[in-house]
């Protein structure tokens, strides 16, 4: 009897671990900084994991059908660039420099579904070499630099083109926090709620089973490449809209926290599997966790032992008790 | 001076299943004596106990007429017995090569684990030497994993011969070699026995082939030893007697509509070939309201067809034809929109989604149905699930309880319910009945049989031969990759079906 106890404490940390890490999280901040439950904290604390939270949306899909995807950094900073050099370089209009900066974007998807469904490359690796190849590719496109407004092009010739109002506006709050709400609702209904989900999820559960299922597994698995390639891109416009100009190598620091983010919520409400609402939850973990912190006067160069220890930690909740 | 091992009065339980008791056997030196017996007469166990791997029986194991005590694998080596078994790739690290794996046990507790270097000089000259006592040529630079089956195989042996042996157990090491690699096999294992004087235990459903390399037989059933003999003292159809004893005549399950024989046959298959070689040249037919059942051991090639079939596997050559039009065998998705179905043989690994609930894995192939505009509809997968679980009894408290925690034969009718619930035209059974229980097992041949009364097309698959006698109208014999044998079930016995699954001599 008291076994089953332990066991039943057990799955019930495991299920909830996430919000009662931020609930004890809050709870100490909240008693240690008097403007920690501020609105303008809480609503910078959201702002702060808006862009990561998009990014990692995506990198969930991609787990849904049990891939991974670490491309995703990369693929931020080719669409950040990609953006702000059609405003500055091409004075080209909003709708299609954004179209344009999106649907370039989604070339790292293409040679992933290559890499990863047609030559059978692990997914690890496989999106570990187009990280490398599409991170080259957005620096080589820069010539190794940043792009911002009033900058000549790499060739000297002078710049006039002017990144629009409506961009950094996207940047801002309320716009940045919106998308990101619109984004987990988006695939959390998806995921959970059609058919298409349901499919992923059976793709990923076990690939023979959902193909002997006549699931064509191939196409749901190219499927969650490319909408994880099309969240990173998101979030790399978002990026060039928030610092209003291309930064090198602006998505890379996003790939980590994406992906803590993502397997944090793995265990959120004893789902066992990438859900939306659960990465959504790592996200406010870490965001928590780095506001806080930051207003404790602790040095972002340590932040990340912080970061990574709670990625370890939930991780070990998620797979802790999983047997063969 | 020859060896003999014998065990006397041998007895071995697990929970459950009394699996050996009471065998008395001998094995000398020198000689190849088969061991043969159904599914479950205890023969791999019975190898187990004398390479180790079971410690915990009665009884007594005597090498030379003295006790020996075999508790550990590394007693029996030390003993001199080694055993090979059938899933060779467990037994090899596929990424090293062929000199690495033969030196395996040499390097890691034999004279090459006292120095911490490895003389890469001698690992080959090792391995080299080991082949060249069987005759063989591989080279040992080759990764084990670019070998075929009956290389892999012969590494295997390699590596025991490589310490001085008196036993050698092969464990149904034809079930899945060509012809022309069964002959290099028995040139091997006859040039073992005949010159190093090596004792060899052959385990083989193969009974032709028992004749060509065998001295003497040992025949089990239900875990008694039933008869041990000169190979030459006793007939073919002998030996399938004592496999299957007193025959358990099981009820008959008739069938329900009666053939009209104008009909076309629904499904025919023409001269389907595998391209990897694990079956030639099947044609098959079989009408609407039909059992049609593929009988065939262990490695006769059935799964292999069955993936063929619905395009999970490639072929070389041949056409399959559902209602007089062509399938092409290229994926499974395609062929379930023509309506073929596979219940696959290994569930849990290919039929199942463990970890999610009934209702999922009831539904996931029929969501099309459940859905609008690409929204399921959770309260119609609820009452559909419900509804499947009831139609087919499956026992579960309710269909949002995980698969994981249901019996095997529950499990077999979700399965079964996942096809159902989309409906399909052609149910392909691969193995329906393993590890299920006897009581989900006349439930499942009935529903089988309920399946064909209503106009489906059943192609039933197994090496359980007296469920085919209770629900087949028809079977083909699947012989090394071969159909050998069709019959009537009428005319069909389960010594008949046994003769021609073992090759029929």
């Amino acid at each position: 009897m008291k076994r089953d106890g332990t066991v039943q404490w057990l799955s019930f940390f495991s299920k909830w671990g996430v919000l009662i890490a931020i609930g004890l999280l809050v709870g100490i901040f909240a008693l240690l900084l008097p403007a920690f439950l501020s609105p303008s904290n809480v609503i910078s604390i959201l702002r702060s994991i808006s862009i990561v939270t998009v990014i990692a949306i995506g990198l969930t899909i991609a787990l849904a059908v049990n891939g991974l995807d670490l491309s995703i950094g990369s693929t931020a900073t080719l669409a950040s660039s990609l953006i702000v050099s059609f405003f500055v370089w091409y004075n080209l209009p909003f709708g299609l420099s954004f179209a344009l900066a999106l649907v370039l974007s989604l070339s790292v998807a293409l040679v992933n579904v290559l890499l990863i469904v047609k030559f059978r490359i692990p997914d690890l690796v496989a999106t570990l070499s187009t990280m490398f190849i599409f991170e080259g590719i957005a620096m080589t496109y820069t010539g190794g630099g940043s792009i911002s407004e009033g900058m000549p092009r790499l060739d000297g010739t002078p710049t006039y083109g002017k990144i629009p109002a409506l961009l950094k506006t996207l940047g801002q709050v309320p716009a940045i926090i919106l998308i990101m709400f619109a984004a987990v609702i988006v695939v959390h209904f998806l995921l959970q709620h059609t058919k298409y989900g349901r499919l992923m999820y059976a793709t990923g559960g076990n690939m023979e089973a959902a193909r002997l299922a006549g699931i064509p597994v191939n196409r749901y698995r190219t499927l969650a490449y490319v909408l994880s390639s099309f969240f990173a891109a998101l979030g790399g416009i978002l990026i060039a809209a928030r610092i209003g100009s291309a930064q090198v190598n602006a998505g890379a620091g996003y790939l980590m926290p994406a992906v803590a983010a993502a397997f944090i919520g793995f265990s959120f409400a004893g789902q066992g599997k990438p859900n939306a609402i659960g990465t959504f939850a790592g996200a406010v973990l870490i965001g928590v966790l780095e506001n806080g912190l930051v207003m404790m006067s602790v040095p972002y160069y340590s932040m990340n032992i912080v970061k990574g220890s709670i990625l370890a930690l939930a991780l070990a909740s998620t797979y802790w008790h999983q047997r063969p | 001076m020859a060896h003999v091992l014998s065990v006397h009065d041998l007895s071995l339980a697990f929970p459950g299943v009394q699996a050996l008791s009471g065998v008395d056997a001998e094995f000398r030196t020198g000689e190849v004596h088969a061991v043969v017996g159904a599914n479950g007469a205890g023969k791999s166990t019975l190898m187990k106990v004398l390479s180790g791997v079971y410690a915990h029986h009665t009884g007594e194991i005597r090498l030379d007429g003295r006790p020996v005590r075999i508790a550990r694998p590394a007693d029996a080596r030390e003993l001199g017995i080694d055993i090979v078994y059938q899933e060779v790739d467990t037994a090899l690290v596929p990424s090293l090569s062929v000199a690495e794996n033969i030196a395996l046990d040499w390097l890691t507790h034999g004279a090459g684990s006292r120095s911490p270097w490895v003389s890469w000089r001698a690992v080959h000259a090792l391995a080299k030497r080991a082949l060249s006592t069987l005759g063989v040529e591989i080279d040992v630079r080759r990764p084990v994993h670019s070998l075929t089956l009956a290389e892999k195989q012969l590494v295997l042996i390699a590596r025991s011969i490589v310490e001085k042996r008196r036993f050698l157990i092969l464990d149904e090491p034809t079930a899945a070699l060509s012809r022309q690699e069964t002959k290099e096999l028995f040139r091997v294992i006859r040039e073992l026995v005949r010159r190093d004087q090596l004792g060899v235990l052959f385990i083989s459903h193969r009974i032709p082939e028992l004749y060509e390399i065998g001295d003497r037989i040992t025949i089990m059933r239900d875990g008694q030893v039933v008869a041990s003999t000169r190979m030459q003292e006793i007939a073919p159809d002998a030996i399938v007697q004592a496999m299957l004893g007193k025959a358990l005549s099981p009820s008959r399950m008739p069938r329900g509509t009666k053939p009209t024989s104008a009909q076309a046959p629904h499904v025919e298959i023409r001269n389907l070939t595998d391209r990897f070689g694990k079956f030639h040249d099947v044609s098959l037919y079989a009408h609407r309201g039909e059992v049609v059942g593929i009988a065939g051991l262990v490695g006769a090639g059935k799964t292999e067809l069955c993936r063929a079939m619905i395009g999970a596997r490639p072929i070389a050559r041949g056409t399959m034809a559902v209602g007089g039009q062509a399938v092409a065998l290229r994926s499974p998705s395609e062929a379930i929109r023509k309506g073929i179905a596979l219940i696959p043989e290994e569930r849990r690994k290919e039929g199942l989604w463990i970890e999610e609930s009934v209702a999922h894995n009831l539904t996931i192939a029929a969501l099309d149905a459940l859905s609008v505009f690409g929204v399921v509809r959770p309260r119609e997968v609820e009452r559909q699930s419900d509804r499947m679980a009831k139609t087919l009894s499956i026992k579960t408290p309710h269909v949002g309880q995980r698969v994981a925690f249901l019996s095997g034969g529950n499990q077999q009718k979700v399965v079964i319910g996942k096809w159902l619930m989309r409906g399909a035209d052609v149910y392909l059974f691969d193995e329906p009945t393993k590890g299920v229980d006897v009581g989900a097992k006349q439930e499942i041949l009935q529903l089988i049989r309920r399946l064909a009364d209503e106009g489906h097309v059943i192609l039933y698959a197994t090496s359980e031969f007296s469920e085919l006698l209770q629900v087949a109208d028809r079977i083909y014999v699947l012989y090394a990759g071969n159909v050998v044998k069709e019959m009537s079930t009428a005319e069909a016995t389960e010594a008949s079906l046994l003769y021609h699954a073992t090759g029929g001599v």
